[in-house]
């Protein structure tokens, strides 16, 4: 994903999508700093059983450099299980178009080397005091926001006395409530910029008879791909 | 600018698809070439354009307006050789650009839409010359125009120009085609032949040019000749994607 605050985002929608509604969108604009800004935007595009028979959801996310992602560098489309999340688990389906290419699929087998799984984010602890973490949720306050001011709760999270970290999670937001986070060490930003209802998927699928993306497997550093 | 020259130029840019304007330059008058152009595979939509406009500001006019509207964007080459100004439209799987160039105190543009996401079935017409041995450089551009098309081809292939002549007119002989008229000019440049073959409603216009020793310029035009089976056009982007 290219920088931290982006991949705050993945992380925070490991968590599941069982309130959002088909037609759902919101939509984010990142600084990395330097000049490096980014939009987001993640829309419920439609609903239907997945293969295992589990409601879900398909999720259109699109990255680009323009706020109105006329011509987004990257588009995913997901049909992700609402209770399970964007995990190894929860997701039987993958599209997705880089650049100028022509959207394609995953191959669903292969999910489960590009996404995370679903246990692991679970058991991991939670920061606690004893490895210098400290996690202080704070009190709901009006934010004002690209997208307008919104009812939100902060949350901080410091190492060792320092603020790393800052969520606001506003209930008044579809899909992951995310309001803002803050990286003061590192200079990252993410701001909601809009949100909505009435989302339809912009994404141009293949036809259903394309050949599926079945990905390479990765070398190991210093490692020999011959005899492996 | 000579007609292999344009080729080369062409084909060293782009082509077309769906939405079907082509980049226009305030103030100039877009002279479409053909209708729809295939060129090595790949379906270009192309005009051209005449500014007194400096290439600089011609590439300059397109890159903010392409950046602005938020597409990616990129500029490639020199004022005084050719500038290329390219916007990728990555919903649709389009590349549309511009290639300027300055000629005679004026700059020279050619608009071209180029299909990123989809391939011409193989098209070449049986009466084109296509040489075993010694090719340097060949390509092929198809244009379509309603109906009529016509199947264009460039190359530089290493043999004399009298074999070439020879084999260009054996093989249309065997197709049914009689030699309507033939030329041999001397220029500075070296010698140049031109025949025209006829079948018909058919025209194979052939011109051969010595470029150097042992190598000779290509360029063939076949008019009227039909190697794509109907229905195999450009289809409709628009109508095409849909839903899983």
């Amino acid at each position: 994903m290219g920088d931290s605050a982006a991949e705050n985002l993945v992380r925070h929608m490991a968590g599941g999508f069982s309130d959002a509604r088909p037609g759902d969108w919101v939509s984010y604009r990142t600084d990395a700093g330097k000049g490096r800004v980014s939009f987001w935007r993640f829309s419920v595009v439609g609903a239907e059983k997945d293969a295992l028979g589990r409601d879900a959801l398909w999720i259109e996310i699109e990255l680009g450099q323009h706020g109105d992602l006329r011509a987004p560098l990257a588009q995913i489309r997901m049909l992700v299980a609402r209770r399970i999340g964007l995990v190894g688990d929860g997701v039987t389906r993958v599209f997705v178009a880089l650049g100028v290419d022509r959207p394609q699929e995953v191959s669903p087998e292969q999910l489960g080397r590009i996404l995370p799984p679903g246990p692991e984010q679970d058991d991991a602890p939670m920061p606690t005091d004893a490895d210098g973490t400290t996690v202080r949720p704070g009190t709901e306050s009006r934010l004002m926001t690209h997208a307008g001011t919104l009812p939100a709760i902060p949350t901080e999270t410091y190492q060792r006395g320092s603020l790393v970290q800052r969520i606001w999670i506003s209930h008044r937001l579809p899909l992951l409530h995310l309001a803002k986070l803050e990286m003061p060490g590192i200079g990252h930003a993410m701001e909601v910029t809009g949100f909505g209802g009435g989302a339809r998927s912009r994404m141009v699928l293949p036809p259903g008879n394309d050949s599926k993306v079945r990905l390479e497997p990765q070398g190991r550093p210093g490692s020999s791909q011959q005899g492996d | 600018m000579n007609a292999l020259g344009v080729a080369m130029l062409l084909s060293s840019t782009t082509l077309a698809g769906l939405p079907s304007q082509l980049p226009v330059y305030p103030n100039t008058v877009q002279i479409q070439i053909g209708d729809e152009l295939v060129i090595g595979g790949e379906y270009f939509r192309i005009a051209y354009f005449t500014t007194p406009d400096p290439v600089t500001d011609v590439a300059e006019y397109f890159f903010q307006k392409w950046k602005r509207m938020g597409f990616p964007t990129m500029v490639d080459g020199h004022p005084e050789e050719e500038m290329i100004v390219s916007a990728f439209y990555t919903r649709e799987g389009l590349q549309r650009s511009v290639v300027l160039k300055q000629r005679a105190g004026k700059t020279i543009g050619f608009s071209t839409l180029r299909d990123l996401w989809l391939s011409a079935h193989p098209s070449t017409a049986e009466e084109l010359l296509s040489p075993a041995e010694g090719v340097v450089w060949l390509q092929n551009v198809e244009s379509r125009d309603g109906v009529a098309r016509m199947q264009h081809r460039t190359g530089l292939i290493e043999s004399e120009l009298g074999a070439l002549a020879a084999a260009t007119k054996k093989q249309l002989s065997t197709a049914g085609y009689a030699l309507a008229h033939e030329a041999t000019l001397l220029r500075d440049s070296g010698r140049h032949q031109r025949m025209e073959h006829t079948r018909g409603r058919r025209r194979v216009v052939t011109h051969l040019a010595e470029v150097d020793a042992g190598v000779t310029a290509l360029l063939q035009t076949c008019v009227g000749c039909d190697a794509v089976p109907d229905g195999h056009g450009v289809p409709p982007r628009a109508e095409e994607g849909g839903r899983p």
